[in-house]
């Protein structure tokens, strides 16, 4: 009976059940946005409560403070310029990281010598080398996106080296017998075997290098994001650091959404799982 | 398809032996021990041994894939010194090794491009063996999207497309299902027979190896412990594996359509057969060995129904070669028999010997 009904019905059904698709992702993003909202009205009611505006203030002080921030002109220019150490810094970093990565793949004297010391940059957690670099570099524009190559092409040249690790060596073995180059095997084998790998490493890499920036910023320089901070903090403007906390936030989430979407390109035309 | 074929091809039937042939003169190397063989032109060569033997490091040696002391001759010329890609072998390993980010199309035309075809050109070649194996409307599929039969053809016409003097095959027969295994003997059958294709096949599959192979070669601990063609492999296979028993029996009747009667020594057996006018008018006088993997061999304390191929035996012997695998030398009357068993057996036991894991070959 139910089933007769069903076929009977059944162009009806799946018309609803694609506008209960379309119904479900509206309603998702309706809710998100009242779950902010509250959260919001929470934080204006904990203020009030509160009602210590220079350590807690209300979301109104914040949207002042972001206003005060764009008028004084302080802030488009300084997300400029950390923006641009981090993409800078970044590229750099990936293609010294290429570089370096299939300089190891390729050569084993490379692998024998220089290996081992890629390998020890690459874990050691990156802001210990910031002292050192403040005092041989100095505090200019070189030292944020100095660190920041550092921190992204030693991890890439060792993330390149383990996907190549993991390729089946008897594939190697085979592009051989057909008679590949070490060129051919480097640039139609192992590139396009490791770029998965490779490029979500690279996510992982673009996070890395705003916090890099954002630190070497707060520390050692006048310009940037991160001096922003370090002003707000400074002279307790809690309602700045706040909003600066929003600022950053979204700033990354955008770029990480930017890397997302070249990620899935790489892979759709070079990854293998398709 | 029946493998139990009892027709000898081999190339001096075929009077092609004038043609390539391919010499290993003691190859040494971690694996091999003083290894010297000879593979005529158009030979199908089968490699056969346990795991561990080295029968993978010799098709690398072949290949130039692997360091080795000795020579290696194709035609009496060395290629000791050419790298894999000036060798002109054709190598499908066991694990297939398609490139995963190529189609099956890119796959087979990567060796003509690295060779330095044109795009055209190679689309053309690769189209030709991809209709030859049979994977023409595979062409735009990646390899994971393949059956692990598709894999192992197109790996065959990827080595193939290259024209190679020799094509090695590294256990093709590994991880496919009953159905491509037998598609896949056809075409190697048909790659060695019509293309005229030098073919050195390594395998654990006694069926397709008795069918395929027109020699024979036993490689057991990295020597190389017999060569020759099929009738004296099969006389002296279990001689040099512990896993296969070969008997020579007598032909006796054929009672019945695909069976027959035979006595090895005292002993009376069914075996399979597939007639032939020749096998009975030699019926008496024939003599036809059978190969028995011990592993197919059933032993038992009580008699196993049916009663059929069962015998009373006595346990003379037993080896342990492992946590729970033992090789048991039970003697049936004059005969002995070797039977991989999962545990130790004493005295009197009971023998079953399977008929369809009886290879039967009649020498002609």
């Amino acid at each position: 009976m139910i089933r007769r009904f069903l076929s009977k019905n059944l162009f009806t059904w799946t018309l609803l059940a694609d506008n209960m698709r379309i119904i479900k992702k509206f309603s998702d993003i309706v809710l998100t946005f009242l779950v902010l909202a509250i959260l919001i009205m929470l934080w204006y009611l904990m203020s009030l409560v509160i009602s210590l505006p220079y350590l807690f203030p209300s979301p109104i002080d914040v949207m002042n403070a972001f206003i005060r921030l764009v008028k004084q002109r302080m802030l488009l220019s300084n997300i400029v310029y950390s923006l641009l150490r981090v993409l800078l810094g970044f590229s750099m970093g990936v293609v010294l990281g290429l570089f370096l990565g299939f300089l190891v793949v390729t050569f084993k004297f490379v692998k024998r010598t220089i290996y081992p010391l890629i390998i020890f940059v690459a874990v050691t957690p990156s802001i210990v080398f910031i002292p050192l670099l403040m005092l041989w570099i100095g505090l200019t524009d070189l030292l944020p996106i100095t660190a920041v190559v550092i921190c992204t092409s030693f991890p890439l040249a060792y993330a390149i080296v383990s996907a190549s690790k993991n390729i089946d060596p008897e594939i190697i073995d085979v592009a051989l017998t057909l008679g590949a180059t070490r060129k051919d095997i480097i640039l139609k084998i192992v590139m396009p075997l490791s770029i998965t790998h490779v490029a979500s490493m690279l996510k992982f890499e673009l996070g890395h290098s705003w916090r890099i920036v954002f630190i070497t910023e707060y520390l050692a320089l006048t310009t940037g994001l991160g001096s922003l901070m370090f002003l707000a903090y400074s002279t307790i403007h809690v309602d700045e650091i706040i909003a600066l906390i929003i600022i950053i936030g979204l700033l990354a989430l955008t770029l990480q959404w930017i890397i997302e979407h070249i990620e899935s390109l790489i892979v759709k035309k070079w990854g293998y799982i398709r | 398809m029946d493998h139990r074929a009892y027709r000898v091809f081999n190339s001096q039937e075929m009077g092609i032996h004038k043609m390539t042939t391919i010499e290993l003169l003691n190859i040494e190397n971690f694996v091999l021990k003083r290894v010297s063989l000879k593979i005529y032109s158009r030979d199908l060569f089968v490699l056969i041994g346990p795991n561990g033997s080295g029968k993978t490091t010799l098709l690398k040696v072949i290949a130039g894939l692997v360091p080795y002391k000795g020579k290696v001759l194709f035609d009496g010329i060395s290629i000791d010194n050419l790298p894999p890609g000036k060798r002109e072998v054709g190598y499908v390993p066991q694990s297939i090794a398609l490139f995963p980010h190529m189609t099956v199309e890119e796959n087979i035309m990567f060796g003509l491009r690295s060779r330095g075809y044109s795009e055209n050109e190679a689309r053309k070649i690769a189209r030709e063996y991809m209709e030859i194996t049979g994977v023409l409307e595979l062409k735009d599929k990646y390899p994971l999207k393949l059956s692990g039969g598709e894999k192992k053809k197109v790996a065959i016409a990827r080595a193939l497309a290259i024209e190679p003097k020799i094509l090695l095959l590294d256990e093709p027969f590994e991880g496919i299902q009953y159905e491509h295994k037998v598609h896949l003997t056809e075409l190697i059958r048909k790659i060695n027979r019509e293309l005229g294709k030098t073919t050195i096949l390594v395998t654990h599959s006694m069926d397709e190896a008795l069918y395929l192979g027109n020699r024979f070669g036993i490689l057991v601990n990295g020597k190389l412990l017999f060569s020759g063609n099929k009738e004296e492999f099969i006389k002296s296979v279990g001689k040099y594996l512990q896993y296969i028993n070969s008997l020579e029996c007598r032909l006796d009747d054929i009672p019945g359509e695909g069976l027959a009667k035979v006595s090895c020594n005292n002993i009376r057996l069914l075996a399979p057969i597939e007639y032939h006018r020749s096998v009975e008018e030699n019926l008496q006088t024939s003599k036809i060995y059978l190969l028995i993997p011990a592993d197919k061999i059933i032993v038992s304390q009580t008699p196993i129904y049916p009663k059929i191929n069962l015998f009373e035996a006595s346990i003379e012997n037993m080896e342990r070669l492992g946590k729970a695998l033992y090789l048991l030398y039970a003697r049936i009357g004059n005969i002995m028999v070797k039977a991989l068993s999962n545990r130790p057996y004493y005295e009197k036991v009971y023998v079953k010997i399977p008929i369809k894991y009886i290879h039967v070959y009649i020498p002609m």
